[in-house]
Protein backbone atom coordinates (compact mmCIF):
# COMPACT_ATOMS: atom_id res chain seq x y z
CA UNK A 1 0.00 0.00 0.00
CA UNK A 2 1.20 3.29 -0.93
CA UNK A 3 1.39 5.84 1.84
CA UNK A 4 -0.76 8.11 0.07
CA UNK A 5 -3.69 5.82 -0.27
CA UNK A 6 -3.30 5.24 3.76
CA UNK A 7 -3.22 9.03 4.45
CA UNK A 8 -5.90 10.36 1.92
CA UNK A 9 -8.94 9.02 3.73
CA UNK A 10 -7.75 10.27 6.78
CA UNK A 11 -6.64 13.62 5.33
CA UNK A 12 -10.65 14.13 3.79
CA UNK A 13 -11.71 13.37 7.09
CA UNK A 14 -10.09 15.73 9.12
CA UNK A 15 -10.07 18.52 6.53
CA UNK A 16 -13.81 17.88 6.61
CA UNK A 17 -14.06 18.46 9.90
CA UNK A 18 -11.72 21.38 9.91
CA UNK A 19 -14.21 22.87 7.63
CA UNK A 20 -17.09 22.35 9.88
CA UNK A 21 -15.40 24.17 12.77
CA UNK A 22 -14.12 26.96 10.43
CA UNK A 23 -17.75 27.57 8.91
CA UNK A 24 -18.90 28.56 11.78
CA UNK A 25 -16.67 31.21 13.30
CA UNK A 26 -18.42 34.50 13.48
CA UNK A 27 -17.30 37.32 11.15
CA UNK A 28 -18.48 39.66 13.51
CA UNK A 29 -16.58 37.74 15.88
CA UNK A 30 -12.91 38.02 13.72
CA UNK A 31 -11.38 40.49 16.66
CA UNK A 32 -12.26 38.24 19.60
CA UNK A 33 -9.88 36.62 21.88
CA UNK A 34 -9.84 34.42 24.99
CA UNK A 35 -6.97 36.12 26.71
CA UNK A 36 -4.56 39.14 25.87
CA UNK A 37 -1.73 36.34 24.39
CA UNK A 38 -4.07 34.86 22.91
CA UNK A 39 -4.38 35.02 18.45
CA UNK A 40 -7.85 36.69 17.48
CA UNK A 41 -10.47 34.27 16.67
CA UNK A 42 -9.80 35.29 12.77
CA UNK A 43 -5.99 34.94 13.04
CA UNK A 44 -6.78 31.26 14.17
CA UNK A 45 -8.92 30.30 11.60
CA UNK A 46 -6.93 32.26 8.79
CA UNK A 47 -3.89 30.42 10.34
CA UNK A 48 -5.96 26.89 10.03
CA UNK A 49 -6.79 27.62 6.10
CA UNK A 50 -3.37 28.55 5.33
CA UNK A 51 -1.83 24.99 6.44
CA UNK A 52 -2.97 22.75 4.19
CA UNK A 53 -0.45 24.80 2.13
CA UNK A 54 2.38 23.22 4.08
CA UNK A 55 1.99 19.43 2.11
CA UNK A 56 1.75 21.02 -1.51
CA UNK A 57 4.98 23.16 -0.50
CA UNK A 58 7.03 20.30 1.04
CA UNK A 59 5.51 17.70 -1.71
CA UNK A 60 6.83 19.79 -4.65
CA UNK A 61 9.91 21.98 -3.23
CA UNK A 62 13.18 20.57 -1.11
CA UNK A 63 12.98 23.73 1.20
CA UNK A 64 10.80 26.84 1.73
CA UNK A 65 12.71 29.87 3.00
CA UNK A 66 10.85 32.32 5.63
CA UNK A 67 12.84 35.30 4.67
CA UNK A 68 11.58 35.32 1.22
CA UNK A 69 8.04 36.64 1.37
CA UNK A 70 6.33 34.36 3.39
CA UNK A 71 3.51 35.89 4.96
CA UNK A 72 0.31 34.55 6.87
CA UNK A 73 -3.05 34.71 5.59
CA UNK A 74 -5.43 36.76 7.09
CA UNK A 75 -9.09 36.30 6.27
CA UNK A 76 -11.03 39.87 5.97
CA UNK A 77 -14.33 37.64 6.05
CA UNK A 78 -15.57 34.42 6.13
CA UNK A 79 -16.21 33.95 2.54
CA UNK A 80 -12.75 34.89 1.98
CA UNK A 81 -11.64 32.12 5.23
CA UNK A 82 -13.72 29.25 2.97
CA UNK A 83 -12.24 29.79 -0.61
CA UNK A 84 -8.77 30.07 1.00
CA UNK A 85 -9.14 26.91 2.86
CA UNK A 86 -11.03 25.29 0.14
CA UNK A 87 -8.41 26.22 -2.74
CA UNK A 88 -5.83 25.13 -0.25
CA UNK A 89 -6.97 21.92 0.90
CA UNK A 90 -7.89 21.04 -3.09
CA UNK A 91 -4.17 21.68 -3.88
CA UNK A 92 -2.69 19.53 -1.04
CA UNK A 93 -4.86 16.98 -1.76
CA UNK A 94 -3.82 16.83 -5.30
CA UNK A 95 -0.03 17.09 -4.03
CA UNK A 96 -1.04 13.83 -2.01
CA UNK A 97 -2.37 11.99 -4.27
CA UNK A 98 0.31 12.37 -6.92
CA UNK A 99 3.60 11.73 -4.37
CA UNK A 100 5.29 8.40 -4.24
CA UNK A 101 6.25 6.95 -1.29
CA UNK A 102 10.54 7.30 -2.39
CA UNK A 103 9.49 10.85 -2.93
CA UNK A 104 7.59 11.41 0.84
CA UNK A 105 10.92 9.70 2.59
CA UNK A 106 12.89 12.80 0.67
CA UNK A 107 14.27 15.35 3.13
CA UNK A 108 12.79 18.55 3.31
CA UNK A 109 13.79 21.86 5.31
CA UNK A 110 12.35 25.03 6.52
CA UNK A 111 15.06 27.58 6.47
CA UNK A 112 15.64 31.39 7.00
CA UNK A 113 18.21 33.32 4.49
CA UNK A 114 21.33 30.95 5.20
CA UNK A 115 19.77 29.13 8.43
CA UNK A 116 18.25 25.83 8.25
CA UNK A 117 15.87 25.57 11.05
CA UNK A 118 15.10 22.01 11.06
CA UNK A 119 14.70 19.23 8.24
CA UNK A 120 12.54 15.92 8.43
CA UNK A 121 11.10 13.92 5.79
CA UNK A 122 8.52 14.94 3.26
CA UNK A 123 6.34 12.92 5.12
CA UNK A 124 6.44 13.67 8.62
CA UNK A 125 6.13 17.38 7.41
CA UNK A 126 2.63 16.60 5.74
CA UNK A 127 2.23 14.22 9.08
CA UNK A 128 3.56 16.40 11.91
CA UNK A 129 3.24 20.05 10.54
CA UNK A 130 -0.11 19.99 8.49
CA UNK A 131 -2.36 17.47 9.69
CA UNK A 132 -1.65 17.27 13.51
CA UNK A 133 -0.89 20.92 13.60
CA UNK A 134 -4.51 21.82 11.90
CA UNK A 135 -5.99 19.41 14.45
CA UNK A 136 -3.95 21.16 17.43
CA UNK A 137 -5.35 24.62 15.92
CA UNK A 138 -8.81 23.27 15.35
CA UNK A 139 -9.09 22.22 19.13
CA UNK A 140 -8.51 25.49 20.17
CA UNK A 141 -10.65 26.99 18.21
CA UNK A 142 -13.40 24.43 19.04
CA UNK A 143 -12.73 26.31 22.65
CA UNK A 144 -13.15 29.66 21.59
CA UNK A 145 -16.51 28.54 19.31
CA UNK A 146 -17.42 27.33 22.95
CA UNK A 147 -16.97 30.38 24.37
CA UNK A 148 -18.72 32.50 22.18
CA UNK A 149 -22.00 30.10 22.72
CA UNK A 150 -21.39 29.11 19.08
CA UNK A 151 -22.83 24.90 18.81
CA UNK A 152 -19.48 23.18 18.70
CA UNK A 153 -19.82 20.30 16.06
CA UNK A 154 -19.34 16.84 17.06
CA UNK A 155 -15.09 16.02 16.26
CA UNK A 156 -14.16 13.02 17.55
CA UNK A 157 -17.57 11.85 19.40
CA UNK A 158 -20.34 14.07 20.28
CA UNK A 159 -20.09 17.83 22.08
CA UNK A 160 -22.01 19.23 24.54
CA UNK A 161 -24.08 20.78 21.46
CA UNK A 162 -24.69 17.79 18.99
CA UNK A 163 -23.59 14.44 18.35
CA UNK A 164 -24.64 11.25 20.13
CA UNK A 165 -23.04 8.19 21.06
CA UNK A 166 -24.77 5.13 19.48
CA UNK B 1 11.10 1.41 -1.80
CA UNK B 2 12.12 -1.90 0.86
CA UNK B 3 8.87 -3.11 2.89
CA UNK B 4 8.47 -0.49 5.87
CA UNK B 5 6.70 -1.88 9.29
CA UNK B 6 4.01 0.93 9.86
CA UNK B 7 4.52 0.93 13.42
CA UNK B 8 8.08 2.05 12.72
CA UNK B 9 6.87 5.21 11.07
CA UNK B 10 4.38 6.08 14.13
CA UNK B 11 6.35 5.52 16.73
CA UNK B 12 8.87 8.42 16.22
CA UNK B 13 6.16 10.71 15.77
CA UNK B 14 4.17 9.15 18.89
CA UNK B 15 6.67 10.07 21.16
CA UNK B 16 7.35 12.94 19.96
CA UNK B 17 3.39 14.13 20.04
CA UNK B 18 3.75 12.06 23.72
CA UNK B 19 6.65 13.97 24.88
CA UNK B 20 4.58 17.48 24.23
CA UNK B 21 1.55 16.14 25.77
CA UNK B 22 3.47 15.75 28.99
CA UNK B 23 4.29 19.32 29.09
CA UNK B 24 1.28 20.64 28.97
CA UNK B 25 -0.10 18.04 31.93
CA UNK B 26 3.09 18.87 33.47
CA UNK B 27 1.54 21.90 33.98
CA UNK B 28 -2.03 21.63 34.96
CA UNK B 29 -2.72 23.42 38.03
CA UNK B 30 -3.94 21.57 41.07
CA UNK B 31 -5.72 24.33 42.54
CA UNK B 32 -7.89 24.87 39.02
CA UNK B 33 -8.71 21.32 38.52
CA UNK B 34 -12.38 22.15 38.55
CA UNK B 35 -12.41 25.54 36.61
CA UNK B 36 -14.64 25.04 33.16
CA UNK B 37 -14.41 28.06 30.88
CA UNK B 38 -18.48 27.81 30.29
CA UNK B 39 -20.75 25.83 31.88
CA UNK B 40 -21.01 22.99 29.04
CA UNK B 41 -17.03 22.81 29.01
CA UNK B 42 -15.17 20.02 30.72
CA UNK B 43 -13.24 21.20 33.69
CA UNK B 44 -9.77 21.67 33.26
CA UNK B 45 -9.00 18.07 35.44
CA UNK B 46 -11.30 16.21 33.27
CA UNK B 47 -10.12 17.35 30.08
CA UNK B 48 -6.57 16.54 31.20
CA UNK B 49 -7.91 13.20 32.49
CA UNK B 50 -9.09 12.37 29.00
CA UNK B 51 -6.05 13.80 27.66
CA UNK B 52 -4.65 10.53 29.94
CA UNK B 53 -6.99 7.89 28.91
CA UNK B 54 -6.39 8.57 24.55
CA UNK B 55 -3.14 6.40 24.61
CA UNK B 56 -4.90 3.39 25.91
CA UNK B 57 -6.60 2.96 22.33
CA UNK B 58 -3.66 2.05 20.88
CA UNK B 59 -3.45 -0.65 23.90
CA UNK B 60 -7.37 -1.74 23.17
CA UNK B 61 -6.35 -1.88 19.34
CA UNK B 62 -3.31 -4.37 19.76
CA UNK B 63 -4.67 -6.56 22.41
CA UNK B 64 -8.81 -7.27 21.53
CA UNK B 65 -11.05 -6.31 18.26
CA UNK B 66 -13.14 -4.28 19.72
CA UNK B 67 -13.96 -1.83 22.90
CA UNK B 68 -17.78 -1.49 24.33
CA UNK B 69 -18.14 1.57 26.29
CA UNK B 70 -21.68 -0.30 27.92
CA UNK B 71 -19.08 -3.10 29.35
CA UNK B 72 -17.30 -0.96 31.42
CA UNK B 73 -14.60 -1.31 28.72
CA UNK B 74 -13.05 2.30 28.02
CA UNK B 75 -11.09 2.46 31.15
CA UNK B 76 -11.10 6.21 32.59
CA UNK B 77 -8.60 8.05 34.54
CA UNK B 78 -9.76 9.51 37.53
CA UNK B 79 -6.99 11.43 38.50
CA UNK B 80 -7.58 14.17 41.57
CA UNK B 81 -4.17 15.16 41.46
CA UNK B 82 -1.25 16.08 39.13
CA UNK B 83 0.86 13.31 40.54
CA UNK B 84 -1.82 10.99 39.64
CA UNK B 85 -2.59 12.30 36.29
CA UNK B 86 0.94 12.09 35.43
CA UNK B 87 1.47 8.29 36.75
CA UNK B 88 -1.93 7.77 34.59
CA UNK B 89 -0.56 9.03 31.18
CA UNK B 90 3.13 7.84 31.98
CA UNK B 91 1.66 4.16 32.51
CA UNK B 92 -0.94 4.53 29.47
CA UNK B 93 1.64 5.72 27.01
CA UNK B 94 4.30 2.80 27.78
CA UNK B 95 1.79 0.94 27.45
CA UNK B 96 0.66 1.90 24.34
CA UNK B 97 4.24 2.24 22.92
CA UNK B 98 4.70 -1.35 23.53
CA UNK B 99 1.23 -2.30 22.26
CA UNK B 100 1.91 -0.27 18.85
CA UNK B 101 5.79 -1.71 18.31
CA UNK B 102 4.13 -5.08 18.44
CA UNK B 103 1.51 -4.65 15.71
CA UNK B 104 2.48 -6.27 12.45
CA UNK B 105 1.53 -4.23 9.28
CA UNK B 106 -1.14 -7.20 8.66
CA UNK B 107 -2.30 -6.83 11.93
CA UNK B 108 -2.81 -3.01 11.98
CA UNK B 109 -4.98 -3.84 8.21
CA UNK B 110 -7.27 -5.36 10.78
CA UNK B 111 -11.00 -4.31 11.90
CA UNK B 112 -11.36 -2.91 15.18
CA UNK B 113 -14.50 -1.72 16.23
CA UNK B 114 -15.99 0.88 18.79
CA UNK B 115 -19.26 -0.80 20.39
CA UNK B 116 -21.98 0.31 22.49
CA UNK B 117 -23.85 -3.13 23.97
CA UNK B 118 -22.38 -5.01 21.12
CA UNK B 119 -23.82 -2.73 18.55
CA UNK B 120 -21.40 -1.52 16.40
CA UNK B 121 -20.51 2.37 16.49
CA UNK B 122 -17.75 2.35 14.40
CA UNK B 123 -15.30 -0.28 12.65
CA UNK B 124 -11.91 0.67 11.24
CA UNK B 125 -8.96 -0.97 10.17
CA UNK B 126 -6.56 -0.74 13.67
CA UNK B 127 -3.80 1.34 11.62
CA UNK B 128 -7.16 4.14 12.07
CA UNK B 129 -7.51 3.19 15.24
CA UNK B 130 -4.17 4.58 15.94
CA UNK B 131 -4.30 8.01 14.26
CA UNK B 132 -7.10 8.66 14.50
CA UNK B 133 -9.11 7.65 17.54
CA UNK B 134 -5.72 8.01 19.34
CA UNK B 135 -3.44 10.44 18.07
CA UNK B 136 -5.72 12.87 16.08
CA UNK B 137 -7.90 12.76 18.95
CA UNK B 138 -5.72 13.50 21.67
CA UNK B 139 -3.97 16.12 19.83
CA UNK B 140 -7.60 17.48 19.52
CA UNK B 141 -8.20 17.54 23.40
CA UNK B 142 -4.37 18.82 24.02
CA UNK B 143 -5.17 22.09 21.72
CA UNK B 144 -8.14 22.31 23.71
CA UNK B 145 -5.99 22.14 26.64
CA UNK B 146 -3.89 24.91 25.98
CA UNK B 147 -6.55 27.28 25.65
CA UNK B 148 -7.07 26.27 28.97
CA UNK B 149 -3.58 26.95 30.96
CA UNK B 150 -3.86 30.21 29.13
CA UNK B 151 -7.18 31.50 30.11
CA UNK B 152 -5.66 30.25 34.20
CA UNK B 153 -2.49 32.55 32.87
CA UNK B 154 -0.21 29.18 32.85
CA UNK B 155 2.57 29.71 30.33
CA UNK B 156 1.93 27.83 27.34
CA UNK B 157 4.81 25.40 26.51
CA UNK B 158 5.89 25.57 22.89
CA UNK B 159 3.72 22.73 20.58
CA UNK B 160 4.13 22.97 17.15
CA UNK B 161 5.90 26.63 17.11
CA UNK B 162 6.47 28.79 19.75
CA UNK B 163 3.67 30.64 22.10
CA UNK B 164 3.32 33.33 23.37
CA UNK B 165 5.33 32.26 26.75
CA UNK B 166 8.19 30.00 25.08
CA UNK B 167 10.18 29.39 22.40
CA UNK B 168 11.43 30.74 19.17
CA UNK B 169 11.67 30.39 14.91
Amino acid sequence: MAIRDALLPEFDHEMATARKVIERVPEDKFAYKPHDKSMTMGALASHIADMPSWATVSIAQDSLDMASGFKPFQAASSAELLAVFDQNVAAARAAIAGVNDETLMKNWSLKRGEQTLMTMPKIAVVRSFMLNHVIHHRGQLSVYLRLNNVPVPSIYGPSADEGSMG
Amino acid sequence: MPYMKISDALLPEFDHEVSTTRKLLERVPEDQWDWAPHEKSMKLGRLACHVAELPNFATSSAQTDSMDFAKGEYKTVDAANRQQLLAAFDKNSADARAAIAGLSNEDLMKPWSLLMDGKALMTMPKAGVLRTIMMNHLIHHRGQLSVYLRLTNTPVPSIYGPSADEGSM
